[in-house]
Formats: C-alpha cells, sequence, structure tokens
C-alpha cells in the first residue's frame, strides 16, 4: 500500500491570505481554525499523514521575525492545528525546513547552534505527540545531518529526510540522491526522499536512482510542475489529473510514499491518491554487498565486488618534521598540497591523521577536516584512536567518514563504536588486542569477531565495518607476511566485508622496499584486500592498482589500463634542432621557452669562442625579437613571451656562472613603480621581467608607491627611464601628479604603460613614452637609451 | 522567503580551476603551442591559495527610478536595460583572498615569469567561479518562486563606471568577507568582485548585454561572436 503525504501549506495558505502576519507559521496561532480546515480538506482528499505548519518554526527562522521566544508555542499550535483535522487514522508529522543560513565552513553557522535551534523545536513537536519528524526542503547535507543528530538525541520518533535538487540532480550544495543515501541511512534515517523545486517529471529519474541507493522506503513530494510567473505571481502549472497522471511512475520508480509540495491543492491530492492509494510497493534491486563512504557530494563503494580503491596515506605528521612544524605554526599548505596531489593520483578516499606532538588534536581534526572538504570532494578516514578527536572530524564531515580505527580496548572501543552509530560512520576493525599483536590468523579473526558483535551490540550493521589483517615486518619475523595474507582470505570467508591495511611496514629494514611492497600488494589483492592505505602518487602502487584492476575483472578489456599507461610513459623528450649553428640554434630555444636547453647551449657557445655580447645579441635577443614581433602581430600570446623571457634568463644565468656580471651587455638602468593607490603589479611585473632580461637593471619598487618615494629613488639610482604602471581610471590622476613631480625636480625619461593609458592621454599627462604592452616596453626602452647616447 | 537587507555568507566549494578560463585570461587564444603543464601548476598553486567567501543581500529596485535600495541611483543606461525586468536585485560580492596575488609575485621574483602570469589568470577565473558557483546557488532557490535571475553585472562592465564601486561595495557588504576598498576605489585583495543580479518577474530569459554592445573593444574578457 502506498500513503499519501498532505499537499502544500505555505502556498495554500497564502491563498488564504493568512501566511504573512507575520510568517505562515504563525496562522495556527492566529487562525487555527482555517488552519484546521485546510488539514482537513487534505484528509478528505486522501492524505494519510498530515504535516504541521512548522516548516519555518525553528528558533533560528523564527528570529528572523522576532519569534523565537514563541518556538514551543507555535510548534504545538501547529501540531494541534493538523490533529484536530486527522481522523482515527491519519499520521501526524512534524515539519521541519531549512534554518535559512549554511552551515560551516560553506556559511557562518556553527553545526552545534543548527543542532541546537533543531532540537529545540524536535522537543517541542515531539512533546505535542507527532508521529514522524519530517525533514523538508532542505539544500544542505550538512544540514540535514546536523537536524538528524539532533533528533536522534531528542526523541525516538521515525525521521523523515527529504532533500531538494535542481534540474541536475543536486541539491544546491553538491548532493546527488545517491550520495544522500549513503550517508543518512547510516545517520538513522527512517524515510528518505525529496520534494519541492521540480515537478514530477523531473523528480523522476532522481527517484530511479534514489531506489538504487537505499534500502528505506522512498518519499517524493512535487511541486505541481516548474513554477512561472503569470501577472507577477508565482504559478504552479500542473493540474490535478496531470499530477494524477505522473504519481503512478513515481511509485514504478520506487516512492512508497507520495505527495504534494507547492502548487498542490486537495484536488492535486485526490488525483494522486485515487492513481496510486491501491498499488504496491515495488520489489527492489539489493544494494551491492560492500561499505559505502561519501563526501557532500560523492559516494563510493569498497568491497569484493568493486575495484580497488586507494586511500592515500599522505596527510600524517608523524614521521614528517617538516608537515609537523608547518602544522603546529598554523600553516596547513602541505597538508592541503598532499590532498590534492594524492587526489589526482587517484586516491579514492584521503586518511587525516593530525598527530602532531604537543598540540591539541580535537580542534585540529575538526578545522582540517572542514578545510580538506572545501579543497577535494573524497571522502576522508578519520586517523585517530581518540574518541573526542574523532568526534571533531566527524561532527564536520558532511559526508559519511571511515574511523580508523577501532581495536580492543576497553573504555574506548565503546566510545568509538556509539561515535560510529551517532555519526553515521564506517569503523575499521583492528585486531589488536589487549595482550598485544595476535600472531596467529586464528587469533586476528577472533578479536575481530568479538569486536564486530560488540558494534553490532551498539547498533552498527553489516555495511559499517571494515577490516586491517595487521601487517608486520617480514624481516623480524619470516611468516609474519603469511599469516597477513592468511587473515585476509579467512576474513573474506568468515566476515565478507572489504579490508584495508597499511602496505609499507612489511618491508621495514630490507633493502628495496618498494619492490618487497609491490608484490606484497598484488599478493594481497589477490587474498582479498579491497582498499589499501597506501601512498597513490607512488607509480608502482599505481601500475599494480591498474595493472590488478584488469586481472581481477574490475577494467574490462583493459581500457583504463591502457590509458593509465600511455599517459605513464609519455616521455618529454627534448626534440633535437635541426640548426647547426650554435647561436641560431640558442635563438630558437628562447623562441620556444625551453629553458633547460637554452641554459646548456649559453654555455656550449661560451665554449665554442664566442663572447657574451655575441651570444646576447646574436642570439637571446634575437631570438626574443622574434617573440616580440609574433606578439605584436598576434600570433604568440602574452603566456609564451614570458616563457621565451624564461628562457632567457636561465641562458643568462648559466653565462653568469662562467663570467662574471660586468662582462654581460648593460643596456641602462629602469627604475618601475605601480604609481599611489593602485595596486596592480602583475603588468608592472611583465615589463620588469622583460626588460632585466633585456640587458637592463631593473629597479622595482613595487605597488601603490608614493611619487615623493619615486623621486626619493631616481635621485639616488639615477636611471636611464622610470617607468610608471597605473590600471583604473581612478589612479591616473596619481599618475600625473607623479610625473608632475619627477619633471619639475630631475630630467628623466618617463615611460607608462597600464590598461586605462592610451597614447593620448599619456601625451596629456606629459609623459616621454606610452607603452602597449611589455614587449614594446623593452622596444622604447631600448630606443631612448641609444637616443640618450648619441 | 529572504529578507530585505540581510546580509548573507556562503563560501563556495571549488573543487578545480577552470583551465580554459584561465588560459583566455592569460591572453591565449584558440590552439597554441603552450606547456600545459605551467597551466596546471598556476591551477594548483591557485587551489592551495585561495580562500574563498562571497555575500550577498537582496535589495528593492525601483526600475522606473533605476534605484536600489531607495538610495543608488543607476546612471549606467546599460545596467537599467539589463534590470529593466526587475523589481528585486541582489548585490554580491566574491573574493579568493589575497593568498593568489602574493604567490604571482613570488613566482616573478624566482623568474618563473609564466606561471606568475598564469597565477594571476586563474586566481581570475577562480574569483569568477565563487560568482558563479554563489549565482547559481541563488538561482536555485529562486527559481522555486518561479524567479529568474539575470546574469550578473559588474562596475567597469559595458558603461557602469568603476567610479562607483564604492557606492556598490557598501551595498554589497564587501567588508563581511574580508574586502576594503581604497581610496582609488579599487577592491582589496585585488582578486574580489562586486556585482549586481536582478530578480527577473517574467518569464523568459533576458537577452544577456553583448559584448558587441559594449565600446570597450580592447577588454580582455571580450568575447568575439
Amino acid at each position: 500500500m502506498i500513503k499519501i503525504f498532505e499537499g502544500a501549506m505555505g502556498t495554500s495558505l497564502q491563498a488564504l491570505g493568512i501566511a504573512d502576519q507575520p510568517c505562515t507559521e504563525y496562522a495556527s496561532v492566529k487562525y487555527p481554525e482555517e488552519v484546521t480546515s485546510l488539514h482537513k480538506s487534505y484528509v478528505d482528499a486522501g492524505a494519510d499523514i498530515l504535516e504541521c505548519n512548522t516548516f519555518g518554526a525553528s528558533p533560528l527562522k523564527l528570529a528572523q521575525f522576532g519569534l523565537a521566544v514563541e518556538t514551543e508555542k507555535i510548534n504545538i499550535a501547529g501540531v494541534n492545528a493538523a490533529r484536530r483535522a486527522a481522523n482515527s487514522y491519519t499520521e501526524i508529522a512534524g515539519n521541519i525546513g531549512p534554518s535559512g543560513r549554511l552551515i560551516e565552513p560553506l556559511g557562518d553557522l556553527s553545526f552545534d547552534e543548527a543542532c541546537e535551534s533543531y532540537a529545540r523545536q524536535i522537543k517541542a513537536l515531539a512533546g505535542a505527540g507527532v508521529d514522524y519528524i519530517l525533514f523538508e526542503t532542505i539544500i544542505d547535507l550538512q544540514e540535514m545531518r546536523a537536524g538528524l543528530v539532533a533528533a536522534k538525541a531528542v526523541c525516538n520518533l521515525p525521521i523523515i529526510c527529504q532533500l531538494t535538487y535542481d534540474e541536475l540532480g543536486r541539491t544546491v550544495t553538491g548532493t546527488d540522491p545517491m550520495t544522500a543515501a549513503a550517508v543518512l541511512e547510516p545517520l538513522g534515517a527512517s524515510i528518505i526522499g525529496m520534494n519541492c523545486s521540480l515537478g514530477p517529471e523531473q523528480l523522476l529519474p532522481l527517484v530511479k536512482q534514489l531506489a538504487l541507493a537505499t534500502t528505506l522506503p522512498i518519499i517524493v513530494q512535487p511541486n505541481a510542475g516548474l513554477p512561472i510567473m503569470k501577472e507577477g505571481k508565482t504559478f504552479f502549472p500542473l493540474t490535478p489529473e496531470e499530477m494524477g497522471y505522473w504519481a503512478p511512475k513515481l511509485v514504478e520508480a520506487g516512492a512508497s510514499i507520495v505527495g504534494g509540495c507547492c502548487g498542490t491543492t486537495p484536488a492535486h491530492i485526490k488525483a494522486i491518491s485515487d492513481a496510486v492509494k491501491n498499488m504496491d510497493t515495488i520489489v527492489r534491486k539489493i544494494l551491492p554487498n560492500g561499505v559505502r563512504l561519501a563526501s557532500r557530494s560523492k559516494s563510493i563503494w569498497l568491497g569484493k565486488e568493486h575495484k580497488t580503491v586507494l586511500i592515500g596515506e599522505r596527510i600524517n605528521p608523524s614521521g614528517r618534521k617538516a608537515m609537523a612544524a608547518e602544522i603546529k605554526a598554523g600553516d596547513f599548505t602541505s597538508v592541503k598540497r598532499e590532498a590534492l596531489a594524492q587526489v589526482a593520483a587517484g586516491a579514492g578516499v584521503l586518511d587525516i591523521n593530525m598527530g602532531v606532538p604537543g598540540m591539541e588534536q580535537r580542534e585540529l581534526m575538526g578545522k582540517i577536516i572542514g578545510d580538506l572538504a572545501m579543497l577535494v570532494d573524497v571522502p576522508f578516514a578519520i586517523d585517530s584512536v581518540e574518541p573526542d578527536v574523532v568526534e571533531a572530524g566527524l561532527r564536520n564531515f558532511a559526508g559519511r567518514a571511515l574511523i580508523n580505527s577501532v581495536s580492543d580496548k576497553a573504555g574506548v572501543k565503546e566510545k568509538i563504536f556509539a561515535l560510529a552509530k551517532k555519526y553515521g560512520a564506517a569503523v575499521l576493525i583492528l585486531p589488536l588486542g589487549e595482550k598485544g599483536l595476535p600472531k596467529t590468523a586464528a587469533e586476528r579473526v577472533a578479536i575481530a569477531q568479538k569486536l564486530i558483535a560488540e558494534g553490532k551490540a551498539a547498533g552498527l550493521q553489516d555495511g559499517d565495518f571494515m577490516l586491517d589483517p595487521l601487517v608486520l615486518t617480514a624481516a623480524s619475523d619470516g611468516q609474519a607476511p603469511v599469516e597477513t595474507l592468511k587473515t585476509l582470505r579467512e576474513y573474506a570467508r568468515i566476515f565478507g566485508y572489504p579490508t584495508t591495511m597499511g602496505l609499507s611496514n612489511v618491508s621495514f629494514g630490507l633493502p628495496g622496499r618498494e619492490d618487497i611492497n609491490a608484490a606484497f600488494y598484488v599478493l594481497a589483492l589477490a587474498s582479498g584486500l579491497n582498499a589499501p592505505i597506501v601512498n597513490p602518487c607512488n607509480t608502482k602502487i599505481q601500475a599494480m592498482t591498474s595493472a590488478t584492476d584488469v586481472l581481477l575483472g574490475f577494467d574490462s578489456q583493459g581500457v583504463n589500463y591502457s590509458k593509465n599507461y600511455v599517459a605513464a610513459n609519455v616521455k618529454t623528450t627534448i626534440v633535437p634542432v635541426a640548426e647547426k649553428d650554435i647561436l641560431n640554434a640558442l635563438a630558437q630555444s628562447v623562441m620556444n621557452g625551453e629553458r633547460e636547453r637554452a641554459a646548456q647551449q649559453a654555455l656550449q657557445a661560451l665554449q665554442e669562442g664566442y663572447g657574451p655580447g655575441d651570444i646576447t645579441t646574436n642570439a637571446l635577443i634575437k631570438g626574443m625579437n622574434v617573440v616580440g614581433e609574433d606578439f605584436g602581430a598576434g600570433r604568440t600570446f602574452l603566456p609564451q613571451v614570458m616563457l621565451a623571457a624564461e628562457a632567457m634568463k636561465s641562458a643568462f644565468d648559466a653565462l653568469k656562472t662562467k663570467i662574471s656580471v660586468e662582462d654581460l651587455p648593460y643596456m641602462g638602468k629602469v627604475i618601475l613603480a605601480t604609481v599611489k593607490g593602485d595596486v596592480h603589479d602583475l603588468g608592472k611585473n611583465i615589463v620588469g621581467a622583460l626588460l632585466s632580461n633585456s640587458g637592463f637593471t631593473v629597479i622595482d619598487l613595487g605597488k601603490d608607491v608614493e611619487a615623493e618615494v619615486i623621486l626619493a629613488a631616481v635621485e639616488k639610482e639615477k636611471p636611464d627611464i622610470v617607468g610608471l604602471c597605473a590600471l583604473m581610471t581612478t589612479t591616473l590622476g596619481a599618475m600625473e601628479e607623479t610625473i608632475k613631480l619627477l619633471q619639475e625636480k630631475n630630467k628623466v625619461t618617463i615611460m607608462v604603460g597600464g590598461a586605462v593609458l592610451t597614447q593620448e592621454y599619456s601625451k596629456e599627462i606629459s609623459a616621454d613614452l606610452y607603452a602597449a604592452n611589455g614587449v614594446q616596453a623593452v622596444k622604447l626602452a631600448e630606443q631612448a637609451v641609444k637616443e640618450s647616447k648619441k | 522567503m529572504t529578507v530585505l537587507g540581510k546580509v548573507n555568507l556562503f563560501n563556495p566549494i571549488l573543487n578545480n580551476i577552470d583551465r580554459e578560463e584561465t588560459k583566455r585570461y592569460a591572453g591565449m587564444k584558440g590552439k597554441i603551442h603552450f606547456p600545459e603543464s605551467i597551466v596546471s601548476e598556476a591551477c594548483a598553486i591557485v587551489m592551495l591559495e585561495k580562500h574563498v567567501k562571497t555575500v550577498w543581500t537582496l535589495y528593492s529596485y525601483d526600475c522606473v527610478a533605476g534605484c536600489i535600495g531607495g538610495e543608488y541611483e543607476i546612471v549606467s543606461k546599460m545596467l537599467r536595460k539589463h534590470l529593466q525586468d526587475s523589481k528585486q536585485v541582489i548585490m554580491l560580492a566574491a573574493t579568493v583572498g589575497e593568498g593568489v596575488e602574493h604567490a604571482s609575485t613570488k613566482y616573478f621574483e624566482k623568474g618563473e615569469y609564466a606561471v606568475g602570469l598564469l597565477i594571476d589568470a586563474a586566481a581570475t577565473a577562480a574569483v569568477e567561479q565563487a560568482a558563479n558557483a554563489l549565482c547559481t546557488m541563488l538561482a536555485g532557490q529562486f527559481r522555486q518562486q518561479g524567479i529568474n535571475l539575470t546574469t550578473r553585472f559588474s562596475p567597469g562592465y559595458g558603461d557602469w563606471s568603476l567610479e562607483e564601486q564604492d557606492k556598490v561595495a557598501a551595498l554589497a557588504n564587501i567588508e563581511t568577507i574580508g574586502v576594503s576598498l581604497t581610496n582609488s576605489k579599487m577592491l582589496l585583495p585585488r582578486k574580489s568582485i562586486t556585482a549586481v543580479v536582478g530578480l527577473r518577474t517574467v518569464n523568459g530569459q533576458n537577452k544577456n548585454p553583448e559584448c558587441s554592445e559594449c565600446a570597450k573593444t580592447d577588454c580582455i574578457m571580450r568575447r568575439d561572436n
């Protein structure tokens, strides 16, 4: 039997003209009869479950109307208004909508504040006797998590979780239905689904997706089509008949509870009820075995039916002094770099360990989990055995994480299992007993068995466990790897849960560790390892993973393997240049922007007897001139010009190792500055780079430079040219003043440039030279110096 | 329902920097010979150094008087045309922080000019992506009420003078995301933007202003059709 949910409340109350006094929810207090009467019309239309008029009645939302203090009153009034309309079999859902603010780090609301606000509303609803807690129109997974955590803490009612998706099948903050299922089901949702934003036609494919991803009942409450504007008012176009047409399709796709959202009326609900009430819920395809982990926007499976997932091990300051020191100083650059590099290398999960000696880990873990989730989209494994550190990580992670790990340690394991249950996390079982390291596979299996039983007693289920077989060092115990592999096979035979382990311990103390690790890796995969904890940037690991995916049947016809192989084996070889003359060859390298080759060739030219002047003029500058001409003609672009300048620089740097700087050609001295009030320095930097590689000595005064500072520098350095830059119309005045001051006090050639400058304007402000771009600036500087020397 | 004048913060997630946009901002057009590794390096550096924040505020708009929130009268003809069907507007600001600027300068100082240049371009791409993410989020929220959003329009576009930046910045509440204005009306950090988006209560898309309508023929953002 399909259950029917009540239709729209907000839009219906709006139609009655009682929705904004001052808010929709307050109508239950001010106009209880009207609200009850609306509920009644839905009961008459066939609704089995009513939704209280409490959507925006969380204290956070009510605060917008100065009504937070009346939270309890408004919620109770909402429940009572529905209750009065109910039949003996009608159920009532306490309706809860979004807080209107986003949770950190996406917004400024803390997870705790969100939980508190929801808890207060839920207590009021539960106290007033609702049958369900219903979250609806939630746009952010983290907010739904906060709501679920709050609901579980203050009541035992079944919880319905409805997210709102866009046409692309994602919530505003990027969650798809499969990911929502992966996170919300283990977190304790009783029913999951979607409402609002889209009509039944657009929600149909999303219901199908969800049906593949959850065993929970599915609820769907579409709008009456996509809204359109009609005479300045929002209008939902689908007729009751049209809703009645779509409703059976939603049931066939997997929904077992159907209702309506914006724009639906009792007539729509009646049509839906008539169409689906007597249909049966479909039998859904059983989910694959394994453990699911998720980030906010992505879910992955781990287990024997799925290809190998690499868990990146690099975010771990233990034994990495530089990373530990950085973290201590509040700098997370290395951590972020490792996160990006590992994900780019194919890590499916990142292990996060914040074990920095002498630092409070709890806060650190919470912060880094939040920060990294803004950077990469893979799920995390929270690597700590301290319950408070684990909790800080779990709370801030808008997804389903893996806790790495729990062992048979009384006083800790209970807390870890409780946290896994509370936050819907998976947990990695490490078969360490209180007596130390168990030697044999049989002992490890026994400890794992005990821990799994305890975890299940704490409310965890089959899809929540991963197992570690323990990896010990081969050099100290020759049988240790054999026992690890045996444990993997036993785990697969007895439990069938996905397995993980860190590889590298096995080779400790042996030479050529990479080979041992790689061989052990392959043997372990063959014995049932699913998700190794490794350095995913290691090319051997990458190659073995790619190859074993083919051999274990996860890469049909080796398509991915072939792609990876090609990508890994593209060699960037320096193509030999046909040019025999070394100066021409060097010019060519400058034109191509080839740094290494330019450096080699500059030295070779020196060896062949060419002087620095010759090399500069007939190779480097010659090459650069061609690039400059091409740039002027639009054949090459600025980044290529900069590469050519880099090649010149590397040639000069190479020459400077063999000859003294004085032997290099000297063109003149230039002072560069961006004028007062202007904070742009890219253009100036480009000009500086090109000039300094064309034989000029460049003194860069930076950006936002006072006219007096420039004058002082001119008097001290006596340059041939002063280059001034201004990017915006608002700083042209400062440029003019600077020029005036310089010309009053000093006779120096002034060159100007910058986005807003033109030839005409430069004349108006009495600049000597105007350069439209960096290439031109070098040319003009060369000419100016030559002329002044005449 | 969104409250007029309420300051709303949103820090969008950027999992990548748009490489093609980065190249475009660096001035590269069409298929050219340039090492992709340099583009990757610059994008990776911006991924590390960015601190993405956005803020938005809803105001009433008088489309006859061209006045936002009863206090800012629009002079720009193109902007007035852009907002002609709107009764409310959103003033927004986005930034990727100042770390990206320091990174660009650092690479210039090291003599890695191309990376320095590309970092600047990637940071521009990032702040545009941040503003786009905010607008996508807003579009999703307002669509539920049958409201469409116009594309965003910033001071400096077309005939909307940069001189107006101070008024726009104040309405956009830039200080809430750590952005300030210099005396010469520039946004700091440099990779920050302000913009206005109109809420359209009529159906269908409004025609975005074309680059061909704009007098700035040397604009790096200009798209040739």
